[in-house]
């Protein structure tokens, strides 16, 4: 399914993520993490925010971290971040 | 960010504090109703702090029960909480809004108009001239500006003020400024299809003559009367026809004026003092009668007696109306010595001479005869002059 639309992106020679809800994460050096298209919070700690997305599980990890805005398929990670872990 | 403060500020943000044992789920819940959440910052394991809008904040109220969450404000901030704090003190609105009103009818008329000028030909004779001529058509300080319709006054203004070019109105606040330019005035343009000669006005001895255009008709020295062509229009010759042309040119000549005055030492003038008293009158049996006294206090004075019959509206009634007027006169006695009676005469004399001149006259000669008989003495003013004598005539 997403190597097809991969390749149809690929043909018209649009940028990724547009057709499908593919999770996008922006990472603004190590202070704030722009997530797009995520599902749900599972955990948040302020040293761990656990996310689930249509591929998985992604785990970002630092020291301080709060959400600054949340709407239903956007957020704003901000704080120290140590690393990004995603697991299927 | 900085728009999106001032908009948290204009429709108000509650900071709340949720407590529970499942925060993830409240804040999933949050996320799916469209509940907007800003800056959650985690306190500890089981409390966090988030901004929400006054709007969303009532939606809270399900998702605490769902969750076993309590929640609580921590801090209100936002203009719809200041408002609700002075609901009850009107007056204190009352204050800002009465001044913003009165700042904006203060400054809603001109206090001074200002012409605005380039060079050194406008002196400030010409800028008060022009504020009159404005003041004639309703501009004038103290006017609400927002009714000046400036197109139509300056329209009107080139049209009332001959030398005027162009003039704008820019209102800056409260000073209107005139701007305005002057119109160059060119050189009279000489019609060469009108033929005419140039007449003398006055009698008089030519001094000098300056034929521009056409055949002058006369030399220094001659002596022309009233009518005489000084400079012709025709222009003879052997060859050809004769040629028409529109003389043009000056003709100098020197002019003699005489005045003479009677003055007598001894005078006697009556005049009116300007106070009168009227009293009104009608007729019945033939006899005149009227309202109220007619005697007076006055020493000197003079009656006058109008008839006129009674009309309303064009329609004549048989009631005649009197009108009874007395005026109130003085008679001075002027005694002149022989000296006074000159210098009188001599002053009376100037003033009629030189309604005769021109704007290029040239006085060159004064001379007086004085007569004396018994009572009086005649002063006789002869003035010679030099002065433009040509007028144009049209030939055909």
């Amino acid at each position: 399914m997403f190597k097809n639309i991969r390749k149809i992106e690929n043909a018209l020679e649009i940028s990724e993520g547009i057709i499908d809800d593919i999770t996008k994460l922006t990472c603004y050096s190590n202070e704030k993490i722009y997530v797009e298209n995520y599902l749900g919070i599972i955990e948040y700690e302020d040293y761990m925010i656990r996310l689930n997305t249509s591929d998985g599980e992604v785990y970002i990890y630092g020291i301080d971290l709060n959400i600054g805005e949340l709407t239903k398929d956007e957020m704003v990670i901000t704080g120290k971040i140590n690393n990004i872990q995603f697991e299927r | 960010m900085f728009l999106k403060k001032i908009l948290d500020y204009i429709f108000g943000k509650v900071t709340i504090l949720v407590e529970g044992f499942f925060i993830e789920k409240y804040i999933n819940i949050c996320t799916n109703r469209k509940i907007e959440l800003s800056n959650i910052q985690r306190e500890n394991s089981c409390m966090f702090t988030a901004n929400v809008s006054i709007k969303d904040y009532k939606k809270l109220k399900n998702i605490g029960k769902k969750t076993k969450c309590k929640y609580k404000i921590v801090k209100k901030r936002g203009l719809p909480f200041i408002l609700h704090k002075y609901r009850k003190r009107r007056f204190l609105l009352l204050i800002p809004i009465t001044i913003i009103i009165l700042l904006i009818i203060s400054t809603s008329f001109i206090y001074d108009i200002r012409i605005v000028t380039e060079g050194e030909e406008y002196t400030e004779e010409y800028k008060q001239y022009i504020i009159q001529e404005l003041e004639k058509l309703g501009v004038k300080k103290y006017i609400y500006k927002y009714n000046i319709d400036d197109k139509n006054i300056e329209n009107q203004m080139l049209i009332n003020v001959e030398d005027l070019s162009w003039i704008e109105f820019k209102i800056k606040g409260v000073v209107l400024n005139v701007d305005i330019r002057k119109r160059v005035i060119g050189p009279e343009v000489i019609n060469n299809n009108e033929f005419s000669n140039i007449i003398a006005i006055k009698p008089g001895i030519i001094e000098k003559v300056v034929a521009t255009q056409g055949k002058s008709a006369v030399e220094k020295g001659d002596m022309v009367y009233e009518g005489d062509v000084l400079i012709s229009g025709v222009i003879p010759s052997e060859i050809i026809d004769e040629k028409y042309v529109n003389a043009q040119g000056e003709v100098f000549a020197k002019v003699w004026y005489k005045e003479d005055i009677n003055v007598n030492f001894y005078e006697e003038n009556t005049s009116y003092t300007g106070s009168e008293i009227k009293r009104f009158g009608t007729k019945l049996l033939n006899k005149k009668i009227f309202f109220g006294k007619l005697s007076t206090n006055y020493k000197e004075y003079d009656t006058i007696i109008n008839e006129s019959k009674l009309s309303v509206k064009g329609k004549q009634f048989p009631i005649v109306i009197y009108e009874y007027i007395i005026k109130e006169k003085v008679t001075t006695s002027i005694n002149r010595t022989y000296e006074e009676a000159l210098k009188y005469a001599n002053e009376i004399l100037e003033k009629n001479i030189s309604t005769n001149f021109n704007q290029d006259t040239v006085i060159l000669n004064k001379s007086n005869n004085i007569t004396e008989y018994n009572g009086g003495v005649n002063v006789e003013l002869i003035y010679e002059c030099l002065e433009q004598i040509g007028t144009k005539e049209k030939i055909y």
